[in-house]
């Protein structure tokens, strides 16, 4: 028979002993062979106190409602075994928690809910014997919500934060406030304005390192929870080598095959690191290991384009694409195209147009210019456009190719391309344009190919010109 | 497309013929109601038809290329003898194959054990790319660093007919829509007083799977690309008869149309549509088509860049007029050169002769090419490809078994090499790599549909997306597979 006595006694002997192992097991010390031994059983162990609770509420109310006539002893004694198994269960628990790599707030909270459920379980054997049934009842309570709380706690920290609710509809999911961890992960949405570094490669180093590697522990010696921390590193080898991701030591540690003694994250230790993260880093670091570049800024291979679209990136758009355009006015492309003009949408869902005229006074039409900011590329190849026609171009800021081929213009009006920061493409082959016409095209930001091939233009003016423009293409036929 | 559509569009089909008839016994009645009530009263009630098939049309995203011109060289050079350099191959010139080589391979001749074959050409590096290119190409190795290489190309079929089906149409069976009828699809006609869509061909015979590698399968008829000829009519039968005036002409189609859209209303067959375009085509061709073949035109420096005879049917004829027509907004234009099945049975299909011979009728050509598209600013936005149906093997060939003055190489279809140019891509760039015998791929290996699929891609069109609804399913020109080649994208 378990004696009211005898369940003072279990109270005050699990409480002792829990905080007995409170100070005894600290969280960021180091459990020996044994105790990592026995702390890997604790997802085991965890559930035998769960049972007993559970069995043990059961009778409760097997008991409460008469279908059971004997049996507060058996209950007592579930009881009692709930409370040991508790002990158990967080002994092995803080061994485990001591090897590392889980996320410190959410381990400490399911701790301390491990802690209060055995307490529980041991409180509640007691207050069986000295409190009334409304007590008992709200203390039941309070172990349940406690019990589930931990529980889910528990499941977050082995299978990541929304494991249980993965699959829960929507609405419930939303309610307990589990939102899809791929749109939260990284900070990709605004890609002008966030740092490749903050938005992106500090995340990965807070799930997958900063457990030993950061303000609380230091494991070879090596922290990477800030900026600073990682640029004071000093170590044999460099952590980071700025464009060379093979190189840096950061890189080969977590790139080693399964079951090398050296691999990072620890394999024993941790979710392994996946391998889009590990592009992720070497992106970074090849990019420079920037702690400044946006994420706009930097060249993204389409294979780092496709990982971070995962993690909710848009597209990034440049040039004129990054111009806020809405799509044209159809009545208006309409209009234009009555009066003799070819004109073709870029792409679906783009607002951009790109015109051929046959004439060079097409810049003059009303719905031409309606539609100037939706133009990009015009095409008078083979026209009678002249210099003057030219001149109407400067109407036309988002121009990024311009065809003016084969036509009798001599250029001098091409100083109103000087403004254009988009034009890319200028193709004057088999025009008249010459050497002082040249100078006008020098004059444009960010020209990449001009064509000059049988043009008035010299071979000392085309010259002049390359050097001038040394990043851009240029082509006199030769 | 629902089911229930496409059953109205086989249904249409299936009245077309007596419906036609029943209204030639009606007779011209219906003409004059059908003008009054215009184009605009027929538009697309079949989903998926377009009533003005060649209109121009926006692809899925931002094209970097507009136009395309894939040079063909049918029968399939041998990579080996042109771009995929192998020193060793040479040491082990007529050794043995060991057997480890050739188990589980089935080749379109070889039988027993062959012996290796030594490369039946010199090599050197080209251009700030350091490209190897054999001797066989002297013109080309000027422009080594306009191409990208695909040195680990490999197809499906090592019989010519069904490997030329596969690299056109995404099948090596008959009946699925080519390359080219896919981009007309997708992006109509740019110029409308000319085909879209062209095939020139040169060599002594034709593409072995015949005009289904230029032909629309299941697609609108209206999207099949138009065989034009460097002599003589342009397209066959296009010239009025003799003693039918242009008017009478403009006369009788406008008739027959008129009734021809009478007709759609009543069964809404886009093969009606396809008829009317057609004629309405053909009539602006008549006038179009002289002036934009006629290759007299062109100076005399042109002619000699790309070594043409006038007058005559050549390659070089082919990729002047490719220009031209590229030139005038046509959107895809097809070259085929026969002649390059070297298999080493006779003169003509020997590494040493006719091997040789195709290289000079076609290098200083298609250099010529790239280099007067890149002049005139029109390479940026027209890609240009090259390459065979598959590749040849490092084993020599020897039918008979017999002693025999000539080399030759079997059909290989594990790996071979294609060069792509213009329209986006990088230029002296090389991509993939083949082993020490150049028998098999070591690294970036490419598909004949992620070619497709690049191709595509460089029109502007996610090729997963670009679709047509037939028997039941969307169809598209990869099928279930293909992956853009991103590494050869500048």
């Amino acid at each position: 028979m378990i004696t009211p006595r005898f369940a003072k006694w279990n109270l005050i002997g699990v409480v002792l002993s829990l905080v007995l192992v409170y100070f005894w097991i600290d969280p960021v010390g180091s459990a020996v062979e044994w105790q990592r031994f026995f702390g890997r059983f604790h997802s085991a162990y965890a559930h035998l106190p769960i049972g007993f609770l559970i069995l043990a509420l059961a009778l409760s109310i097997l008991r409460a409602v008469g279908w059971m006539k004997d049996g507060d002893n058996a209950i007592s004694i579930t009881l009692v075994l709930a409370s040991w198994a508790g002990l158990q269960a967080v002994m092995a628990g803080s061994w485990l928690g001591q090897m590392g790599g889980y996320p410190e707030d959410i381990l400490f909270l399911h701790k301390m809910m491990g802690y209060s459920v055995t307490v529980l379980a041991a409180a509640l054997l007691y207050a069986r014997y000295v409190y009334e049934r409304r007590v008992v009842l709200s203390m039941w309570g309070v172990t349940l919500v406690l019990l589930t709380i931990g529980s889910d706690l528990g499941g977050q920290i082995t299978h990541g934060p929304g494991y249980v609710t993965e699959y829960a509809p929507s609405l419930a999911r939303n309610l307990l406030g589990h939102p899809d961890p791929m749109s939260t992960r990284f900070e990709t949405g605004a890609p002008d304005s966030v740092r490749v570094y903050d938005g992106i490669i500090a995340p990965i180093f807070a799930e997958k390192c900063v457990s030993c590697h950061g303000p609380n522990r230091e494991r070879g010696s090596l922290r990477l929870h800030t900026k600073e921390a990682i640029g004071n590193h000093d170590g044999d080898e460099p952590l980071i080598v700025a464009g060379s991701p093979e190189e840096s030591l950061l890189i080969k540690r977590i790139s080693l095959p399964d079951g090398h003694e050296d691999q990072m994250p620890p394999a024993q230790d941790a979710k392994p690191i996946s391998h889009a993260d590990v592009e992720l880093l070497k992106w970074w670091i090849s990019e420079g290991a920037s702690f400044e570049q946006t994420i706009a800024d930097a060249e993204m291979p389409y294979g780092i384009t496709t990982i971070l679209q995962a993690y909710g990136l848009g597209a990034i758009r440049r040039g004129v694409f990054s111009l806020n355009i809405a799509m044209p006015d159809t009545s208006l492309i309409s209009a234009l195209r009555m009066t003799g003009v070819r004109v073709t949408a870029l792409a679906e869902n783009e607002p951009f147009l790109e015109v051929q005229c046959e004439t060079g006074s097409c810049l003059n039409e009303p719905s031409m210019r309606e539609l100037s900011a939706h133009i990009i590329s015009i095409d008078f190849g083979a026209s009678d456009a002249t210099d003057e026609d030219i001149a109407a171009l400067s109407h036309f800021p988002n121009l990024t190719r311009l065809d003016i081929s084969r036509t009798e213009i001599d250029g001098s009006r091409l100083d109103v391309l000087a403004d254009m920061k988009y034009l890319s493409y200028l193709n004057l082959y088999g025009s008249s344009v010459n050497d002082a016409a040249l100078d006008h095209i020098a004059q444009i930001p960010n020209i990449a190919a001009v064509y000059l091939w049988q043009t008035a233009a010299t071979s000392e003016g085309v010259e002049r010109l390359r050097i001038q423009l040394p990043e851009a293409e240029i082509d006199f036929g030769n | 497309m629902k089911i229930y559509d496409e059953a109205r569009l086989r249904l249409a089909h299936l009245q077309t013929r007596r419906h036609f008839l029943k209204s030639f016994s009606a007779g011209m009645g219906g003409a004059a109601l059908s003008t009054m009530i215009g184009p605009s009263a027929f538009a697309a009630s079949v989903p998926g038809v377009d009533p003005d098939p060649l209109a121009p049309k926006a692809p899925h995203f931002a094209p970097r290329a507009k136009h395309v011109i894939f040079l063909h060289m049918a029968g399939a050079p041998s990579q080996l003898e042109l771009f995929d350099y192998k020193p060793l191959l040479e040491r082990l010139n007529g050794q043995q194959a060991p057997e480890s080589l050739l188990d589980g391979k089935r080749f379109a001749f070889i039988r027993g054990i062959p012996k290796m074959l030594g490369p039946q050409a010199t090599f050197e590096q080209h251009g700030h790319s350091g490209a190897w290119i054999s001797n066989h190409l002297p013109h080309f190795s000027t422009v080594a660093d306009e191409v990208s290489f695909l040195k680990a190309m490999h197809t499906d079929e090592f019989n010519h007919a069904p490997a030329q089906l596969f690299m056109y149409t995404g099948s090596p069976r008959l009946g699925r829509p080519s390359l080219g009828s896919w981009a007309m699809y997708g992006l109509g006609s740019e110029n409308q007083n000319l085909p879209g869509f062209v095939v020139l061909i040169s060599g002594a015979a034709g593409p072995s799977a015949g005009a289904s590698v230029y032909g629309s399968g299941f697609l609108p008829t209206v999207y099949q690309g138009i065989q034009c000829r460097s002599d003589g009519d342009p397209v066959l039968f296009l010239s009025d008869p003799d003693g039918v005036p242009r008017d009478l002409r403009k006369a009788s189609i406008e008739a027959i149309n008129e009734i021809n859209r009478q007709q759609y209303e009543e069964t809404q067959d886009p093969e009606i549509l396809t008829r009317i375009s057609q004629y309405e085509l053909a009539f602006r061709m008549q006038m179009s088509v002289p002036e934009a073949m006629d290759i007299q035109a062109e100076p005399d420096y042109i002619h000699q860049e790309y070594g043409t005879a006038p007058g005559e049917v050549s390659f070089g004829n082919n990729c002047l007029l490719a220009r031209r027509l590229v030139e005038r907004g046509v959107r895809f234009v097809q070259l085929f050169h026969w002649g390059w099945d070297s298999h080493g049975a006779g003169e003509s299909e020997a590494l040493t002769h006719g091997f040789v011979d195709r290289c000079k009728e076609t290098d200083q050509a298609m250099t010529a090419l790239i280099v007067d598209l890149k002049r005139r600013g029109l390479l940026e936005d027209t890609l240009i490809v090259w390459g065979g149906e598959f590749g040849r093997t490092p084993m020599l060939e020897n039918r008979s078994g017999q002693d025999n003055p000539f080399v030759g190489r079997d059909h290989h279809s594990d790996v071979y090499t294609m060069w792509m140019a213009g329209g986006g891509v990088k230029g002296g760039y090389t991509h993939g790599e083949t082993d020490e015998i150049g028998y098999q791929a070591v690294s970036g290996r490419t598909h004949v549909h992620d070619l497709q699929a690049t191709i595509l891609n460089q029109l502007g069109f996610d090729h997963t997306k670009l679709t047509f609804p037939f028997q039941g399913r969307d169809f598209r020109l990869t099928d279930v597979s293909g992956n853009v080649i991103r590494e050869i994208l500048a």
